[in-house]
């Protein structure tokens, strides 16, 4: 059976050139011409169609404003399409905001009857959970101190706790998860799996695509507010990766104002050129390309595989003893390696015109996952930037079957060998 | 309509919990407590009594409970309207955020005010009794007008609170309005002060209707005619049913508007 069905859902949001909610403008904008508001509408989601069972475990990805919280919103109750329908079986509880209506004033044990209470949750079913939420929270010696003496963690776990303490049919989750320290995301993590071998319903919408791989049956791409659906979640999410590589691109482009008609009129793409650029450009950035052993454009790569980093420069005059340098980072922001060409042996005398540098790898190290990437040209002490593209591409790393390990981010090829005192055959 | 309600009464524990949420942050910590909420109404009776009594010298009898008799339900009135204009788009965080029945928080706002205007008898009592008024069987009738006015309390707030959504003058708006309802609201001085071309103008005046009830069943000891208890039933859910409509009606943008 269909816990969740969506049909052809479409949400308009209105954009005001002046917003302006107050009775002398619309009074004045309506003598003025009858129209009370100028305004744009445009989709924020356009033709969803989402058939989701009951049991199911379905993750929501997307970029930051491409609409995914929006859906949740519109299946929650919270604002309403404008076009098609959703249809829902059974009760829904949406985790979207942590400690709804909390007071400041009022002990963690008043909090919770509110705040669960404006989570659909009745006295009674209150009463028999409020031990429950109390330990889960970890805060028994607090409980009845008013929450203005708690700190941020206690409060965002206490908010946790009451929410993940729901029992509802379809559960909507929307990036909580990120809250607490690692031992109090474990918890949460068990509830969820709990609400899973219940026959649970869940939505998640997640940042960390680590995360939706592992706990999701099936993966929806929301990208400017059209859907994108494989079956395989790893299509999906591949997928994605593709589209973001993809407007990483354009928006190094955008940079350099070489963005084609249809391009610019993209909104997305623009919106990506907030990454940080600085340096005082007497030499320029023009281009970067990852390759792989077959010269061809890629973001993915294998640990172990061949890669190669072309970056290719213009400069207006000539240029005395450049250094081309990259970095690369995990998706927290830990560096991994910085080399750049006079670490790396390749001292260039000078510069002028065009020209390319490039950055070989025989065997990437790398395990899965996404890594960041920055480029840039400083001069010989390192400490005057011509040109610095901060985090500006990102490309990812998929399993490679002949290498087992999972964890850090460094494939290190090596032996284990074993030795035992005492034994004989 | 019906559908909404039900579901309001399924959150009827979100109701006690906003209630009690607000009025235990109201009176926690503070010394006097609920004492606070007594105050008010007696100062402005000392004050008003003062001002038309011994200064403008309005001839009423036992004035002071004259007054109370319907200056009590008068701030029952304009302090949930007041309180409750702001409970939508004050509480943008949750609108946005967890999906409840909207309604929900106008409600919770009158309610809370009610209790208060319940709490307040605690002075009405001992004053009329003080003043020798006879008291009788149509206090029996007290929890009639109450339930009633609420109704009309609820209708309004539920109007108020959904247009200062849109416009935000609402709020001022509504000030200078209860100051000037308060003027045309026989509180301080007898209807029947009125000139009698006005009467009849006067009297649509639903809290002309509301305090000649109070004070037909407090003060005068007298009971409350048929007709009369049918022009309140009459305001009471007239002013509900449209208020709510009027809400319900912009509920769906609530969320998109805030």
């Amino acid at each position: 059976m269909e816990a969740v069905k969506i049909i052809n859902l479409s949400k308009k949001f209105r954009r005001y050139h002046q917003k302006s909610s107050n009775i002398k403008y619309a009074a004045l904008n309506f003598f003025k011409g009858g129209r009370s508001f100028s305004f744009e509408d445009f989709y924020a989601l356009k033709n969803i169609n989402m058939s989701i069972k009951e049991g199911e475990t379905v993750g929501i990805i997307g970029e930051n404003g491409s609409g995914k919280s929006t859906l949740l919103k519109l299946i929650a109750g919270i604002i309403f399409p404008d076009e098609g329908e959703i249809q829902t079986q059974g009760t829904i509880a949406a985790l979207i905001e942590l400690g709804a209506g909390f007071h400041t004033e009022l002990s963690g044990r008043e909090n919770i009857y509110v705040n669960a209470s404006l989570l659909g949750f009745k006295r009674k079913e209150i009463n028999a959970r409020i031990n429950e939420i109390i330990d889960f929270s970890g805060l028994e010696n607090f409980i009845d101190n008013p929450l203005k003496t708690y700190s941020s963690g206690m409060y965002v776990r206490l908010g946790f706790s009451i929410a993940i303490n729901v029992n509802p049919d379809i559960l909507l989750i929307d990036e909580i998860l990120a809250v607490g320290d690692e031992n109090f995301q474990k918890k949460c993590y068990q509830k969820i799996e709990e609400f899973k071998n219940k026959g649970k319903t869940i939505l998640l919408v997640s940042h960390d695509l680590a995360v939706i791989e592992k706990m999701c049956d099936r993966v929806y791409l929301i990208d400017n507010g059209r859907q994108f659906y494989k079956e395989n979640p790893v299509d999906v999410i591949s997928e994605y990766h593709r589209r973001l590589f993809k407007k990483r691109k354009q928006a190094l482009r955008v940079n350099q104002e070489e963005l084609t008609e249809e391009e610019k009129k993209d909104k997305t793409a623009s919106s990506l050129t907030e990454f940080n650029r600085w340096g005082s450009r007497e030499v320029e950035i023009t281009g970067i390309e990852f390759l792989d052993d077959r010269n061809r454009e890629t973001y993915i790569y294998k640990t172990g595989d061949f890669l190669k980093i072309k970056m290719d420069y213009s400069a207006e005059k000539k240029i005395k003893e450049p250094v081309f340098g990259l970095a690369i980072y995990k998706e927290d922001g830990t560096l991994l390696c910085g080399p750049n060409t006079s670490t790396g042996g390749c001292d260039i005398d000078w510069i002028k015109g065009k020209g390319t540098v490039e950055y070989v790898v025989d065997t990437l190290p790398f395990l899965p996952g996404t890594y960041l990437f920055t480029a840039s040209i400083y001069d010989r002490s390192l400490r005057h930037a011509y040109d610095h593209w901060e985090r500006c591409l990102t490309f990812n790393v998929v399993e490679n079957k002949e290498i087992k390990e999972k964890f850090g981010a460094f494939y290190i090829p090596s032996q284990w060998r074993h030795f035992q005192q005492g034994k004989s055959e | 309509m019906i559908n909404k309600l039900k579901e309001i009464y399924q959150y009827r524990f979100l109701v006690f919990s906003l209630v009690s949420r607000d009025l235990k942050v109201k009176y926690k910590g503070s010394l006097l407590g609920f004492f606070w909420s007594l105050l008010n109404p007696l100062v402005m009776l000392v004050v008003y009594t003062i001002a038309f009594k011994y200064i403008i010298r309005i001839r009423v009898e036992n004035f002071p409970v004259f007054f109370l008799c319907a200056f009590l339900p008068w701030s029952f009135l304009a302090s949930s309207l007041s309180m409750s204009v702001g409970s939508i788009k004050d509480n943008g965080n949750l609108i946005k955020k967890v999906y409840f029945p909207r309604e929900v928080l106008p409600l919770s706002v009158v309610l809370s005010n009610l209790v208060q205007f319940l709490l307040t008898f605690l002075i009405l009592i001992p004053a009329l009794l003080l003043f020798k008024i006879q008291l009788g069987l149509p206090l029996l009738f007290l929890p009639i007008i109450i339930i009633f006015q609420t109704a009309f309390n609820m209708g309004l707030s539920f109007f108020f609170s959904a247009f200062n959504v849109f416009f935000s003058d609402v709020k001022h708006l509504l000030e200078i309005f209860l100051q000037i309802w308060f003027w045309l609201t026989p509180i301080i001085y007898p209807v029947e002060l009125v000139p009698e071309r006005f009467q009849t103008l006067y009297k649509l005046n639903p809290a002309v209707q509301f305090v000649e009830g109070y004070r037909n069943l407090l003060l005068n000891n007298k009971g409350i005619s048929l007709t009369q208890w049918g022009v309140l039933f009459l305001i009471g859910g007239v002013f509900f049913v449209l208020g709510h409509l009027f809400f319900n009606h912009h509920n769906k943008r609530f969320a998109e508007e805030i």
